[in-house]
């Protein structure tokens, strides 16, 4: 392997480890809600190459799918990962921005993940559990 | 006076993208009559909602990698437009005539320099504080030409795009460039 091949491997291991920390979080997020997560795995073509990354769906209890999250890879422009948040009404994007990047648009305070909504002067929201249902709602209409 | 030509097309980018959300709730109204009066006369009329649901999603993802076309191309004129007219410049020496030649040898040559070149000299000076801001203008370049030229998938764009950081992005530049005087040109 060489170090360029290094240099993509430990970029997908880093992306892949920030996925599996996000999903962590949203289990403990939403173990209160009358809410199904089932975990599944996705293929991702991207610049650093093919690889398998985890996938999580949000049901409701009656089995009904509000949103799919698709990581779509670790090279993104003005982040260092991103995935998909698919519902049968829109796509969200959530990506993992970082305090330190040199990048002139967006405040970001602290590294993780955030909502990039497609509105313009909206700042990225840092995931919580209340953003995190507000995504789920814009992609699906499902009111909490 | 130049104006930013970039938030005109976001705003139909926007649009596009509501009338797709507006698109699926109409195929999902159960009450029939209702459905009928939004879906006549449309292709989705006779669908069935799982393949209208297809066609809107690729029409969807469609409409994303034509707005970067669209925005990219829009940008690049600004930009060619902009320098040509800074470079009338050249038609206020004294005596004019080797001055007006060299603007129209000039006026006509903007229009072939490559993008990419006309990125790094931006980035030399004008830019020199922001070089990421560049940097981020030619991922932007490069997904453009992937898009254009049939979404070659043995040869991916180094960066995934989103909308609405391409969009942040040419228009940063736009506007410094607005900014940097004489800004009426």
């Amino acid at each position: 392997m060489n170090v360029e091949q290094q240099d993509a491997e430990a970029k997908k291991q880093i992306y892949l480890q920030r996925v599996n920390q996000l999903y962590a979080k949203i289990g403990n997020w939403l173990q209160d809600e009358p809410l199904i997560l089932e975990n599944g795995e996705i293929e991702v073509i991207e610049a650093l190459g093919k690889y398998k990354a985890p996938q999580l769906t949000i049901k409701t209890q009656k089995g009904e799918q509000l949103a799919e999250l698709k990581p779509t890879g670790a090279s993104v422009l003005l982040a260092e990962g991103t995935i998909d948040v698919e519902g049968w009404l829109d796509r969200g994007y959530v990506v993992y921005m970082l305090a330190s990047n040199p990048q002139t648009f967006y405040n970001i305070k602290v590294d993780g993940w955030y909502w990039q909504e497609q509105r313009i002067n909206t700042e990225p929201h840092f995931l919580n559990k209340t953003w995190l249902l507000q995504l789920v709602t814009w992609v699906s209409d499902h009111e909490f | 006076m130049n104006s930013n030509p970039l938030p005109p097309i976001w705003q139909a980018y926007k649009t596009a993208q509501d009338s797709f959300r507006i698109a699926k709730r109409a195929i999902k109204t159960e009450y029939p009559p209702a459905r009928q009066r939004l879906l006549q006369r449309t292709e989705m009329e006779t669908q069935s909602i799982t393949e209208a649901e297809c066609l809107l999603e690729k029409s969807n993802k469609e409409s994303d990698a034509l707005f970067v076309l669209a925005l990219w191309a829009t940008f690049e004129r600004f930009i060619r437009d902009d320098l040509q007219k800074r470079g009338q410049i050249l038609c206020q020496t004294n005596p004019p005539d080797l001055g007006i030649s060299i603007y129209e040898h000039f006026e006509k040559e903007v229009e072939f320099w490559k993008p990419v070149e006309i990125l790094d000299f931006l980035k030399k000076r004008l830019f020199k504080t922001q070089p990421d801001l560049i940097g981020h203008a030619k991922q932007v370049l490069a997904y453009r030409d992937w898009v254009a030229h049939g979404k070659n998938p043995k040869n991916l764009p180094s960066a995934t795009q989103h909308p609405k950081d391409v969009f942040n992005t040419l228009n940063e530049i736009v506007e410094i460039l607005l900014r940097y005087p004489p800004s009426s040109v």
